[in-house]
């Protein structure tokens, strides 16, 4: 999560995860999804403040891994359509692990979990292989009034 | 691992409670019952056992005690075990060690869950606002394995039919399990047109929740003889966790760690797949015991859609064909049930059963050799497998 040094921040847009980047803290122009690349094995992680070694190899130095940037276009690799889920949680909605490339490297590809959106939840209807782009979208507001902002595909 | 310093461990006595939902139970008492089955099973007291492991996900502190403090606090070390949904086949592989290492003789191993009717697992932690699920994709277990059986569909074209036939046949095992939490035919339409919970799995095809309590107690070879049990030995122990693979971090694998367990479980036991009479497998959804198949080396890779066409894994199906090897003879998870620190060690009690011919009307006929696996998310699998 984003952390607010103002003690009262005016309500703006938040991302829901720390790899979902918004450049502009009150716009979703130019959102994107960060990475983290282990600059040994070459591996890219999905970005989390608390990753300090790499996954893959124990890459362990001061400065292991550079930032990137993840492709907006993607190919579905496998969904589920989500009929059943916890309380509070809108149904039907198509849940997939979509691959996406990354910025300056052609040969990393990194896993991200997302709702495929824009078409009917419909297993004749969304398929395997799909090539899809992702975007950033306000999806609800937390308690405070922000709008969460999520990432999404639809199909490209 | 090296096994050669380790000596033969035995399965002296199982014991087990029939899955189901006891409000009034608690997880000592849900685990004290099956220890004193286990007990009575072996011709052996309390006081013969020396160390226990138990095994319990949601309540994992201080369960084996609470599990002494009903049926007698000996003063033995207790291990309590947590490993998702192969916690039941960690613990056991605890007691194993325990007798294999030589420094005790009669080790127990108990698993026990209390579940009641708690539908999905897992919930959200924290602030909802910022919980991914349901906006940003699924993480849900009928979610995560109905995506591990689309995959499995986009590599070999397993068909939703096929998935659903895997529920099916265990309900059908399970008619003559009277253990079991569920005892009651469905049809391929039943679980097809049943509620649709995270496609391709309806209701039918997710296993459901529950209470229940498995031990078993093993030893060396020198007490199962002066207990008089017949020598079911543990001719192998695994425990893999998922390495890394593409995906993993974000999908979870339940593939290449059952892979690598398989493999070193046949290794360890010198037997080949084919060498197995029955296994019994994590099928926590019908779509995982598909991949199971082929994970285990029981079908070549992208035939276990095949084998539940030719009923291959089904106890109803062609015995005299040298590839026959039912699976899930007990109704698995989807009907017996998965209490989940229970059902790595319930898993063991059906394998024994089986050796023994104990196994009344779903017994494998020449029973010498059957396998128990699990795997639990986050992620760990365990494979074993006993002979006679």
């Amino acid at each position: 999560m984003t952390s607010d040094t103002a003690t009262e921040a005016k309500p703006g847009l938040r991302p829901i995860v720390d790899y979902l980047v918004m450049p502009d803290e009150n716009s979703l122009e130019g959102a994107y999804l960060r990475g983290l690349q282990c600059k040994t094995c070459r591996t890219v992680f999905l970005y989390a403040p608390t990753r300090r070694y790499c996954a893959v190899c124990n890459g362990n130095a001061e400065d292991q891994f550079s930032d990137v940037q993840l492709s907006d276009e993607g190919e579905v690799w496998v969904y589920t359509i989500v009929h059943q889920s916890w309380p509070g949680i809108p149904t039907p909605f198509v849940g997939g692990i979509i691959d996406v490339g990354v910025e300056g490297d052609a040969e990393q590809k990194v896993a991200v979990r997302a709702n495929i959106v824009g078409v009917e939840p419909d297993p004749k209807k969304v398929t395997v292989g799909m090539k899809v782009r992702g975007k950033a979208t306000a999806t609800h507001k937390d308690k405070d009034g922000n709008d969460v902002v999520v990432w999404q595909f639809e199909p490209a | 691992m090296k096994t050669d310093s380790l000596r033969d461990v035995f399965v002296g006595g199982v014991g087990m409670i029939k899955f189901g939902r006891y409000p009034e139970e608690n997880v000592a008492t849900l685990g004290s019952q099956a220890v004193q089955l286990a007990l009575a099973d072996g011709g052996m007291q309390l006081s013969d056992v020396q160390m226990m492991a138990a095994g319990c996900l949601y309540q994992t502190n201080m369960i084996g005690q609470k599990i002494l403090k009903e049926v007698g606090m000996t003063g033995i070390p207790v291990y309590n075990v947590a490993n998702a949904c192969a916690t039941g086949s960690t613990a056991f592989r605890e007691a194993y060690f325990a007798v294999g290492s030589g420094a005790y003789d009669i080790a127990l191993a108990v698993g026990v869950e209390q579940m009641g009717k708690r539908g999905l697992l897992g919930g959200i932690v924290g602030d909802p606002a910022y919980s991914p699920e349901g906006v940003m994709g699924t993480g849900t277990m009928p979610g995560v394995f109905g995506m591990a059986g689309l995959e499995h569909s986009r590599m070999h074209g397993t068909t939703v039919e096929q998935f659903a036939q895997v529920s099916v046949k265990n309900h059908e095992h399970a008619m003559a399990n009277p253990l079991s939490q569920y005892q009651v035919r469905v049809s391929l339409d039943d679980v097809l047109n049943a509620r649709m919970v995270a496609y391709p799995n309806t209701l039918y095809m997710c296993c459901p929740t529950g209470d229940g309590a498995a031990a078993a107690v093993v030893m060396s070879k020198e007490k199962a003889k002066q207990f008089g049990s017949e020598l079911i030995k543990v001719a192998a122990s695994a425990l893999t966790t998922d390495p890394y693979t593409d995906r993993v971090l974000t999908f979870p694998d339940v593939n290449t760690m059952t892979v690598n367990a398989a493999k070193e479980a046949y290794d360890q036991s010198g037997l080949a797949p084919e060498d197995l009479n029955s296994v019994e497998l994590h099928d926590c959804f019908a779509t995982a015991e598909v991949l199971h198949y082929e994970n285990l080396q029981l079908a070549p890779v992208g035939e276990a859609g095949r084998w539940i066409d030719e009923k291959l894994t089904d106890l109803s199906g062609p015995q005299g064909d040298p590839r026959w090897t039912p699976v899930n003879t007990s109704g698995g998870l989807l009907s017996k049930g998965h209490p989940i620190g229970a059902t790595g060690v319930a898993n063991i009690c059906e394998i024994t059963w089986q050796l023994r011919g104990q196994a009344g009307d779903r017994q494998v006929p020449n029973h010498k050799a059957g396998m128990a696996h699990t795997i639990g998310l986050g992620s760990a699998c365990a494979v074993h497998i006993l002979t006679k």
